[in-house]
């Protein structure tokens, strides 16, 4: 991972005014941190923590009330920044009456690019998440997790280095949050930076280096998400299957040498794993039958 | 350049797609339709009305469909947040605003261009069903004329009158000689000559010169073809016959006309021949047909080259006039059709002709001049029907993109409402077909108020002067018409000549509209999503 910074925070404080009184919220509060090249950062936190207020300051959507940020060492009002980032909202904000291709020809069109390179975008990306049977449907058939490929989509025409994704796997069943996943494990090995705010904690795990936890508008944690997880005080070792008699002389050894055994249980696999395997199981079974049904007749 | 035309081909399919143009388009056409069926006086009447029903239709509903599509498309994006994903992208926000200005032009110019060519299409079928021919051609595009005078004019001098009366002699002299050869009173090989001199002779010269003929006989012979010939009862005395012809020496020659070889002065004094067509203004014409006026004039003026006639037709009215001259030859019956406008359309004129005398003075034709409507005016006004109502309508969509760029839906939508009701709009074909300083398109009373008086004097004066800027524009292009160059009147004008057109379109319109989408674009920069 390079050390060159995409995205630098410095005392970033954002404060809203609303109401006839003008009353004062501080949604960001002197928060500060940057983000380098090529890596998977995780933003996390309740609602109302600061994350989304954070994303639209770095798109330039809201300006800062004090502190800076700067996106490739320029202001985020920069049109030039723009050119070199993809965004994915929070939800699938999308013109319902185009269809998949003319979506993308349209967010082509706006990131620059040549009708030539636009076509062919579009039908490697349409492929890429999965939408090639609905590419001619008005996105208002799509249902909620074709409009969040969808989205994803658009934000990756411009074949953008760095990717802001606001909760991409929200709408997502696990199979596509899985595809979501890989799809940003495949940017990182591009090199491409991809910023990643979600509320589900799981997906950070599975594709951050780094995360920033916030809390009521400030940085409560960052760091690499190996060294935020780990506890300084347990000790886990994996053995393959063990009889009884072999876990209590174990357990006898520990104890031996002032340590103490605190769980004892077959691993757990993740639940996404199960459902992958079956929902794989399946698909496979029913192929099958059908080949060979075909073979018959 | 790319950012703006997706942004304005988007903005226009979303009009289409999400019937936000459908809907209107169908209403107007369902409107349009019902015009046939107005109640009138007549069917060329109809017709009339139903210009007059159409244009004002469409302005309005042209009007209503770019106020809110103005200020409904970008509220609509920044309150469903499709705007992040696009100013996400490198698109600047003054692109932003010109591409939905641009789409919103587009969706008015392809509304209008809709229930144009619908209008059209009902404007004819209707009236070749329920017109005459000539009905026809005069409510639209015909030659009769909606009002014509025939006119006689004669005028001789001395001169020419006695050169008339001469060859008028001459040619009885010969008409009688040739009844006096075909009795064989007179012999084939004489000739008028041979007769006076005959009578002249004496009877010896007589007797020498024919012989075998007595000259008693020849005399009394000669006395009454001669009396014949000249139409005088001399008697037999040659010497009576001598003093006649002495004194008439050119009896028996063709006369020579005195004007056969003169060259035509450019100008020579003229008379005046004048008509008023008081009341023929645009207002009795009605929409649509007014502003080109067509004239015809079939001068048939003597029958010799020499023979000419200078002619000018002058319109004026109280606002100015303007000329158109021509010289009219006697080498057959010709019709001149010229097509003008009005010096003020909404005025009464009047119309003179002004014939300048050629030099034989003999000018005798008849002119029949009449008022027409030029060929193919219907297409022409509504075409210019058809640009005010665009000009009306982007105007107000530029006012309604301005305040929705940081106005909210609905405060947008009432500004907008407030300079098109308050401003005077609903009449507006009248008030735009008859600017003038004493009827301002756009009126806006200042209300007077504890609380924020100081604002809506502002935006009062901000309305009116913008408005202004139309009325400027669309009188600039009505006013600002025909086109004659030294005298020479240019067949190709028309109303609202194209330069014109572009004119008022581009000097007067296009730059202001730019001044508020720049505003707009000011505040729409500072604008947090």
């Amino acid at each position: 991972m390079s050390t060159e910074q995409v995205i630098r925070i410095s005392n970033l404080t954002k404060i809203y005014r609303s109401g006839f009184r003008a009353r004062q919220v501080k949604a960001l509060d002197s928060v500060s941190y940057d983000i380098r090249k090529g890596e998977v950062f995780g933003l996390l936190g309740p609602n109302g923590s600061g994350k989304t207020t954070t994303i639209k300051v770095l798109l330039g959507l809201l300006f800062p009330t004090a502190g800076t940020c700067t996106i490739f060492d320029k202001p985020p009002s920069d049109v030039e920044v723009k050119r070199r980032l993809g965004f994915l909202p929070e939800e699938s904000y999308l013109y319902r009456f185009l269809n998949a291709r003319e979506t993308l020809d349209f967010y082509g069109a706006l990131s620059g690019l040549t009708r030539s390179e636009r076509t062919k975008r579009s039908e490697e990306l349409i492929s890429k998440v999965g939408l090639s049977d609905a590419a001619t449907r008005p996105l208002r058939e799509f249902s909620k997790g074709m409009a969040r490929r969808m989205g994803l989509a658009a934000c990756l025409i411009g074949d953008p280095e760095l990717v802001i994704l606001d909760e991409p796997t929200s709408g997502l069943d696990p199979i596509g949050t899985r595809e979501i996943k890989d799809l940003i494990l495949e940017l990182k090995a591009r090199g491409r930076t991809v910023l990643l705010s979600s509320h589900l904690l799981a997906d950070v795990e599975d594709v951050c280096d780094r995360i920033a936890i916030m809390a009521r508008g400030k940085l409560a944690a960052l760091g690499p998400v190996s060294e935020l997880l780990a506890r300084t005080d347990r000790l886990e070792v994996v053995f393959n299957s063990m009889s009884p008699e072999e876990i209590s002389d174990l357990t006898v050894y520990a104890q031996s040498h002032g340590h103490k055994i605190l769980a004892v249980g077959k691993q757990r696999r993740k639940l996404e794993e199960l459902f992958l395997e079956v929902v794989a199981e399946h698909a496979r079974n029913a192929s099958d039958s059908s080949n060979s049904s075909n073979h018959i007749s | 350049m790319r950012q703006i035309a997706a942004i304005a081909l988007i903005t226009f399919r979303e009009s289409l797609r999400s019937r936000g143009l459908v809907v209107p388009l169908a209403f107007g056409v369902v409107v349009l339709a019902t015009t046939p069926f107005t109640p009138a006086f007549s069917p060329v009447d109809r017709i009339r009305v139903m210009l007059s029903v159409i244009t004002a239709s469409i302005t309005l509903l042209v009007g209503v469909v770019a106020i809110f599509t103005s200020t409904s498309t970008i509220a609509r994006e920044i309150t469903d947040n499709r705007v992040l994903t696009v100013f996400s992208r490198p698109v600047g926000r003054l692109k932003y605003v010109i591409g939905k200005a641009a789409g919103i032009y587009l969706v008015i110019a392809s509304l209008l261009l809709a229930l144009g060519a619908f209008s059209f299409v009902l404007v004819h079928v209707t009236s070749r069903a329920t017109l005459t021919a000539s009905e026809t051609s005069s409510v639209l595009a015909g030659n009769t004329p909606v009002s014509c005078d025939n006119v006689e004019y004669y005028q001789r001098t001395e001169r020419q009158i006695k050169y008339r009366s001469d060859l008028q002699e001459y040619e009885r002299i010969l008409t009688t000689a040739r009844k006096l050869y075909d009795a064989e009173m007179i012999p084939g090989e004489w000739r008028l000559q041979s007769i006076r001199d005959a009578f002249a002779m004496s009877d010896d010269q007589i007797r020498a010169a024919y012989p075998g003929i007595s000259p008693a006989k020849l005399k009394i012979v000669l006395e009454d073809v001669l009396t014949q010939l000249t139409g005088h009862r001399l008697g037999g005395s040659p010497s009576a016959w001598n003093d006649f012809f002495t004194k008439n020496p050119s009896w028996g020659h063709r006369p020579a006309d005195p004007d056969e070889n003169v060259d035509i002065p450019a100008a020579v004094e003229g008379r005046h021949l004048r008509w008023d067509f008081r009341g023929l203004s645009r207002e009795s014409l009605k929409t649509g047909l007014a502003g080109n006026l067509q004239f015809s004039l079939y001068p048939n003026i003597g029958t010799r080259k020499a023979d000419y006639a200078n002619m000018e037709i002058v319109l004026s009215s109280a606002k100015g006039s303007a000329s158109i001259a021509f010289t009219g030859r006697a080498d057959g019956i010709k019709e001149f059709r010229f097509t003008s406008g009005l010096p003020d359309p909404d005025m009464p004129f009047s119309l003179t002709l002004l014939v300048h005398e050629g030099p034989s003075s003999a000018i005798s034709g008849k002119a029949a001049l009449g008022v027409y409507p030029a060929p193919s005016l219907f297409v022409l006004n509504l075409a210019k029907s058809l640009l005010m109502s665009w000009c009306i309508a982007a105007f107000l969509a530029t006012v309604g993109i301005f305040g929705a760029c940081f106005l909210s839906f609905p405060v947008a939508l009432l500004l907008c409402l407030f300079v098109y009701f308050w401003g005077g709009t609903v009449g507006i074909m009248r008030d735009i077909i008859a600017p003038s300083s004493e009827n301002p398109l756009f009126n806006v009373e200042v209300v007077d108020s504890h609380r924020g008086r100081d604002m809506i004097t502002q935006v009062s004066d901000f309305i009116q002067h913008s408005a202004g800027w139309v009325n400027e524009a669309l009188s600039k292009g009505i006013e600002d018409f025909g086109t004659y160059d030294g005298g020479r009147y240019i067949p190709d004008s028309r109303d609202i000549p194209l330069s014109h057109a572009l004119a008022a379109f581009f000097s007067l319109f296009l730059w202001r509209a730019i001044i508020l989408l720049a505003l707009g674009w000011l505040f729409l920069r500072r604008r947090e999503f």
